[in-house]
């Protein structure tokens, strides 16, 4: 039966798409941009039907050469793996749609062997979204995480290779430990399949060596996902990135470590244990902290990319902030900001693109010189700022939203207070820099030149989905409620 | 032979700790690489030595034997090795991706001393 296979070939198109480009490149037509997105869009057709799939009959499995799951890797796509696999290739596909012309212009005579590592770089996401196997997992991580070291060293030559030398270094760091740690698990229980390790480690839970194991891949995965204090690679590898290497990655890179850190916290371990170990306090503390220090180097920050880099860090403490007070809304909030948090930022890359791409403008000083000369691309950029800061209309008011209720529902205050802070501290970096672009005398002649019209065309996309996501909440909420809340949460 | 065990054990605890220690503190960018190959090592030891079974042997069933029925405890685990071997091949691209991004380095900054870089860098263009 075909559809027993979809979740593999959502990861397939892409990664057999990446040996087909240097073939396909050899011809004018089509481009090596636009072949990649062609099978960006395939997989998020399929990711579509896998997600209207699951949520009308349950989850698919996939053993991969018919080895029955707990021996063979399996694949599992549930209502959550599914949704994450739509947004990493929605994602992804449409800044690859758009920014075609403006990659000709930056990256030119390299266009295959860069979008073929976009194209890797997404399959090896894509891959550990929907994986069932912790070993299968690193690997993907590996796979995705080499891609993307290629696709920072893209940017100028003086700088990216250094950035990109740094999150190698660091990165490698990361998914070592997560190995160990999976090791661990491994040396407890005998198993790497994920739901198996449920069965198995229920019957080990006072073993140390489960404890020790779940540290080391936390701390793996904190690396890896920019979790403060472990995100100093974060600003410099977005900063120096190619803007279109920035526009495809920034989103959804450190979004599939999330996703595995609430698969494996949340699924795999119990969190009666978890409980026992003050794990759920430890995310809070370390959640709170990137929330902090996200936005007070943010508002110190003037080049752009990397101010939003910064900003991304603390989106990301606020994130795992939600996880950490382990109630059914909270996590809701936090998958909720985990899919708008990826359209906010695509649309502010995209913008950031479109200004390198016309002007050369990188700092928040350049910006403020170009607001009357465009006028339609500042308006999109300050509705996904506002929806960044949740301002009640647009998208991320209500996953934050969600996340608030579920502090107060949990009763635990001090989380509320670090949600409603973190809306603060980002309105205040936020607003300095709206302040310091629209609140500026412009000496300069204002002669229109607006931004690339299909970099545009994608800004306007995404916050079309910051305006008209709200809406959806609540049937979102609907669909969440039948599928991964009531698997954790009864 | 439990003592043998346990040396493996802390050699590859070493291992990564000394992989560790040499990515964190050398300011050569080669001798970084070579810390966090020190340091994949110390994990392969690792899952390497979690396979050993006293007395067991190779997980390999004897021509002899096709249909007799084969007791898991007396063969080694094969498992972890056909995962280090997939862990082998990350580490090698991974080496490969961190030479490649040296070289880049190297011939735009004539150099892959860590502060030399630094310093580069902070000069304005």
């Amino acid at each position: 039966m075909m559809r027993d296979q979809w979740p593999a070939l959502i990861f397939l198109v892409p990664f057999l798409g990446t040996f087909l480009l240097p073939f396909l490149a050899r011809f004018k037509w089509p481009s090596a941009c636009t072949a990649a997105a062609f099978f960006l869009w395939i997989s998020v057709l399929l990711s579509a039907a896998v997600l209207g799939e699951t949520a009308l009959s349950g989850p698919l499995s996939y053993a991969f050469s018919g080895w029955p799951p707990p021996m063979g890797i399996e694949w599992r796509a549930d209502s959550l793996s599914a949704l994450m696999a739509l947004l990493m290739t929605l994602s992804a596909a449409l800044s690859l749609s758009v920014s075609g012309a403006s990659s000709e212009q930056e990256i030119g005579s390299r266009a295959a062997p860069f979008f073929m590592s976009v194209l890797l770089a997404v399959s090896g996401l894509l891959g550990m979204v929907l994986t069932n196997d912790f070993f299968n997992a690193f690997v993907f991580l590996e796979i995705s995480s080499i891609a993307t070291y290629a696709l920072i060293a893209s940017g100028p030559i003086r700088s990216a290779p250094y950035a990109s030398f740094r999150y190698l270094l660091i990165g490698t760091l990361g998914a070592t430990l997560y190995l160990l740690g999976v090791g661990y698990w491994y040396a407890a229980t005998g198993t790497l399949n994920m739901s198996d390790f449920v069965t198995r480690s229920l019957s080990a839970q006072d073993n140390p060596i489960l404890m020790a194991g779940f540290l080391l891949i936390f701390l793996g995965l904190a690396i890896k996902m920019g979790l403060t204090p472990f995100h100093s690679w974060m600003p410099d590898a977005y900063a120096h990135a190619s803007r279109t290497a920035a526009c495809v990655i920034a989103p959804i890179a450190a979004k599939a470590p999330i996703y595995l850190l609430i698969r494996i916290s949340f699924w795999a371990a119990s969190p009666e244990w978890l409980e026992h170990w003050h794990f759920w306090n430890l995310l809070k503390i370390l959640g709170f902290l990137g929330i902090v220090t996200g936005s007070l180097l943010a508002f110190r920050q003037e080049n752009f990319r990397r101010l939003l880099a910064y900003s991304s860090v603390s989106q990301i403490g606020l994130i795992v902030l939600a996880l950490g007070i382990h109630e059914r809304n909270a996590l809701f909030g936090a998958i909720l900001h985990l899919v708008f948090h990826a359209f906010m930022k695509t649309g502010l890359f995209l913008f950031a693109a479109s200004v390198e791409s016309r002007f050369g403008a990188r700092t928040v000083q350049e910006l403020s010189g170009l607001v009357p000369r465009m006028r339609i691309s500042f308006a999109v950029m300050t509705t996904s700022v506002f929806s960044l800061i949740g301002i009640p209309p647009l998208a991320g008011f209500f996953s934050k939203w969600y996340m608030l209720s579920g502090a107060l529902l949990a009763g635990d205050f001090w989380a509320a207070a670090a949600v409603v802070g973190s809306g603060l501290l980002s309105a205040l970096y936020l607003f300095k820099l709206l302040e310091q672009i629209f609140f500026r005398k412009n000496p300069e002649d204002p002669k229109t030149k607006e931004a690339p019209s299909m970099l545009l065309a994608g800004a306007i996309l995404t916050a079309a989905v910051n305006l008209a996501g709200g809406f959806l909440v609540p049937l979102f909420h609907a669909w969440a409620h039948n599928g991964f809340l009531k698997e954790i949460f009864g | 032979m439990k003592v043998l065990l346990f040396l493996n054990y802390g050699a590859s605890l070493f291992l990564i700790f000394f992989g560790i220690f040499a990515m964190t503190s050398a300011r050569h960018l080669l001798r970084k690489v070579i810390g966090m190959v020190i340091m994949q090592t110390g994990v392969i030891l690792f899952f390497i030595s979690l396979a050993f079974k006293h007395g067991a042997s190779l997980p390999v069933l004897p021509y002899s034997a096709k249909t007799a029925p084969a007791a898991a405890e007396a063969f080694a685990n094969p498992l972890p090795h056909a995962l280090m071997l997939t862990a082998i091949v990350v580490g090698v691209s991974l080496l490969g991706a961190a030479l490649a991004l040296c070289l880049m380095i190297y011939k735009v900054h004539h150099s892959l001393e860590e502060p030399v870089i630094t310093q580069n860098l902070e000069k304005e263009p």
